[in-house]
This record gives structure tokens, C-alpha cells and sequence, in this order.
């Protein structure tokens, strides 16, 4: 699942080379801002087929946070 | 603790935030460089109106979001954000979003609007449910402006630009220069304002166009000829650049169809005073309406510049985008928000 979110990353910054990990915080991407972030989540929610709420959106801070609510998401869905 | 605080500014804070516009946005904006300038922006009676977001340990400011209030009450007044930064390699990615929420918490605005959103974050507002959009740009030659030195129109297309009202009933209504505090509000009183989006106050109106401490404003109220009844009263600027000079229309309040007979008064007005041209932004207006008038919409050409920036001037088309909670039923124009905001202090500002 990592590969594809890092796919929608390099997307999203525009940068092909852009690696990120499950340990990639917020703070170490210099443009993960608020329209990164809203990005981010729409991409998530086309490529998964799901719905954040404002909640959730809220809460993410780091790669893992994403990896986690996606996780949660898929359990949920089964 | 949490990583941040954020709460409604006070008037001790406005040295942090000034700092915070100079070391995270521009060492030398306006704001930085002219500190009165900052105040008849965002001071109001017992309020600084900004938002600001604090790191949870070194208290420092990390975001801002500012605004400008239409009236004097907030719970029903339309509130327009003007100013919304956050430092960069934050450890909350969505700090932004979480400031304009905590705005709508605590004002609780009746309306939200911003007219000047940079358009790569048009995505946050759809995000939020809002409506975006971008403003059309109108424009008006002069028929005896023979050469242009402000905006571009390929030369031998001119007269494509130029045609001749198809209102016949301009003539039952005169455009009255208002003069001062009382003229404007006799005027304004006489005005039928009660749906009008967004809600201009009279205090707001002054303060906007009257008490500007750097751009002079030329206000007329456009009145019935038989009854003497104001049923628009409209806020012009003029911009010299290049030797020569141009006339804005920055604002408008009364009846929105009145607008076509206010613009043809004004169109005569630009011929009687040697404007090169005039031009205004709107959003919300029937562009049905305005094909009565001898004003054109600039998307509907190619290759013709019709100016936004002054300070310094540059020769482009700039697109204004702007957000709102309404659905309909509203209409901005330039003034709206601080999209006629100075870009130079006083004293170094020729325009």
C-alpha cells in the first residue's frame, strides 16, 4: 500500500524522485501544507474509493497516520 | 501539551504578528514597512482582527489568518478573510484549515467569503463545501483615446472594443458626486440594502472609502431623476501610470439592476475626463445584464491587457479567484476583502 500512496506523494509535490517512508512526518516534507494535504486526501479517497471525514483529516501528521486510517478503513469495508 | 494554541489576537500581539509577516512572508510588505497601515486594516473597536496560531512551547507564532468585518456585529455580518499564512515544515500539516475553522467557530459569521484566493487552494474551500470561482474583468475604452499606454489592444482590432449603449432609460437618472461624511450618509440611508450580499454597513463604508489613509476614492450616488430617491451610490478610483490615466470601479452598493444605468452614466464620464479607460471585477452579476452596457468582458478576447497591478504596474491579465458559503444571490467586486489593498507605503506610492 506504501507504494501507491508514495505514487500519489510524488503527484501531489511534483517530485518523481520523492521517497517517503511509514516514519515520514509533516514536518520533514517542507510543502505538506494545508492544500497538499486536502490533495493528498482526495487523491486517497479516488485511488481507495472511500470518504475521510474532516475528523479524520484532522488527525493524519505523518505517513503512518495514513497508512493506519487506511488499514482501518479497509477492516471496516470487509 | 498540544503542539499549538490558537486564539483570536489581541492588541498586544501586533508587534509578533508584523514580525511574523516579515520573517515568514515578505520582509518588505506593506504591513512591515507602514505599521499605521496595519492598523486602519485590521483595528477595530476592541479588536485586532486576526487569528493566530502559537507554538505550544516557545509561544511563538507559527500562523495567522486575518479578516475584515462588514459590520459591526459579527454573529450577522459577512466576514471576509484577508491575510492567511502558516510557516512552512510544521509537525501538523493542516494547521491552516484548523485556523479558518476556529474563525468560524468563534465568530460564528452569518456569510464567509475571500475574494484574492490563490487558485492552487481552490481545492480546500471545495474540500469545506464552498463555492469558488473566478471573477469577471470588464473594461471600457475611451472613444477618443487614440494610442493606449496602459492597456494592450491589438491596434487594428479597436473598434471591435467599442460600441454604443443599448439602454434608453440612463437619461431618468443623474450620478451625483458625494462629498464627504453626510453626503454619504444621506445617500446610503436612502438606499435599499436589506438583501444585499454581502452586507455593507455605512460605518464599514466609511471607514473603507471615506477614512483610507493612501488612496483617494471619487463617490457618486446614482439617483432618480423624479423622485431624487439614491438607488446605487458607486466608489471609483483613478490610477495614473505611463503619463496618462485610467479610472477603477471599485465598489457598488444599491439595487444590482440599476448597475447597467450607473455603468453608462460612468462610461460618459470616462470620455468627459480623458480616461484611457475603465475597468472593474465583479462576480454573482447576470453577464446578461451588463451586455446592455458599452462594457466589454475580457474573457471574451484574446490578446488584449487590460491591467490589474500598479505597484509596481505590470502589463498582465490577472485572474481573481474567490471563495464563498453562499450559493447565490451575492456580488463582490475589486473592493471586496483587500484585493484594493496598497502594495507600496505612503510616500513612495506614485500612483
Amino acid at each position: 500500500m506504501i507504494s501507491i500512496v508514495q505514487e500519489i506523494f510524488r503527484d501531489v509535490f511534483d517530485n518523481e524522485e520523492l521517497i517517503i517512508t511509514k516514519e515520514t512526518k509533516s514536518a520533514e516534507l517542507k510543502d505538506w501544507d494545508s492544500v497538499a494535504h486536502i490533495d493528498i486526501l482526495i487523491a486517497l479517497e479516488n485511488e481507495f474509493s472511500l470518504k475521510f471525514s474532516i475528523e479524520e483529516a484532522y488527525n493524519i501528521k505523518s505517513v503512518k497516520d495514513i497508512l493506519d486510517l487506511l488499514e482501518k478503513k479497509k477492516l471496516n469495508k470487509l | 501539551m498540544n503542539f499549538f494554541n490558537i486564539r483570536h489576537a489581541v492588541f498586544a500581539d501586533e508587534e509578533k504578528i508584523i514580525n511574523f509577516i516579515k520573517t515568514d512572508w515578505k520582509a518588505d510588505h506593506i504591513f512591515v514597512k507602514d505599521q499605521d497601515f496595519f492598523r486602519y486594516q485590521y483595528e477595530d473597536v476592541g479588536s485586532l482582527n486576526f487569528f493566530i496560531a502559537e507554538h505550544g512551547i516557545t509561544r511563538e507564532i507559527i500562523g495567522i489568518l486575518g479578516y475584515i468585518n462588514y459590520s459591526e456585529n459579527c454573529k450577522s455580518s459577512d466576514i471576509f478573510l484577508a491575510l492567511w499564512k502558516v510557516r512552512s515544515h510544521l509537525e501538523d500539516p493542516f494547521l491552516g484549515v484548523k485556523l479558518l475553522d476556529y474563525l468560524i467557530k468563534d465568530l460564528d459569521p452569518q456569510r464567509l467569503h475571500c475574494v484574492g484566493i490563490n487558485k492552487k487552494t481552490t481545492g480546500i474551500y471545495k474540500y469545506m463545501g464552498y463555492l469558488t470561482g473566478a471573477m469577471d474583468h470588464y473594461f471600457y475604452l475611451n472613444k477618443k483615446t487614440k494610442t493606449f499606454k496602459i492597456a494592450y489592444f491589438p491596434e487594428e482590432s479597436t473598434n471591435e472594443f467599442i460600441s454604443e449603449s443599448l439602454d434608453v432609460f440612463s437619461s431618468d437618472y443623474t450620478l451625483d458626486l458625494l462629498d464627504g461624511q453626510e453626503d454619504l450618509k444621506q445617500a446610503y440611508e436612502k438606499l435599499n440594502v436589506i438583501n444585499m450580499i454581502p452586507s455593507k454597513s455605512f460605518g464599514y463604508l466609511r471607514k473603507r472609502y471615506l477614512l483610507h489613509p493612501i488612496y483617494k476614492y471619487q463617490i457618486f450616488a446614482l439617483k432618480e431623476k423624479w423622485s431624487d430617491k439614491c438607488v446605487a451610490i458607486v466608489f471609483l478610483r483613478e490610477v495614473v501610470q505611463n503619463q496618462t490615466k485610467v479610472l477603477r470601479m471599485i465598489d457598488f452598493v444599491g439595487s444590482i439592476d440599476k448597475i447597467t444605468y450607473l455603468l453608462n452614466k460612468i462610461t460618459n464620464y470616462v470620455d468627459e475626463n480623458s480616461y484611457e479607460y475603465m475597468d472593474f471585477y465583479c462576480a454573482g452579476i447576470d453577464k446578461e445584464l451588463l451586455k446592455t452596457t458599452p462594457l466589454k468582458n475580457l474573457k471574451d478576447f484574446k490578446n488584449v491587457v487590460i491591467p490589474n497591478y500598479f505597484e509596481p504596474f505590470v502589463q498582465q491579465n490577472i485572474d481573481i479567484f474567490y471563495f464563498t458559503n453562499c450559493k447565490e444571490n451575492f456580488y463582490f467586486f475589486k473592493g471586496d476583502g483587500d484585493q484594493d489593498r496598497p502594495n507600496i507605503p505612503r510616500g513612495k506610492n506614485e500612483c
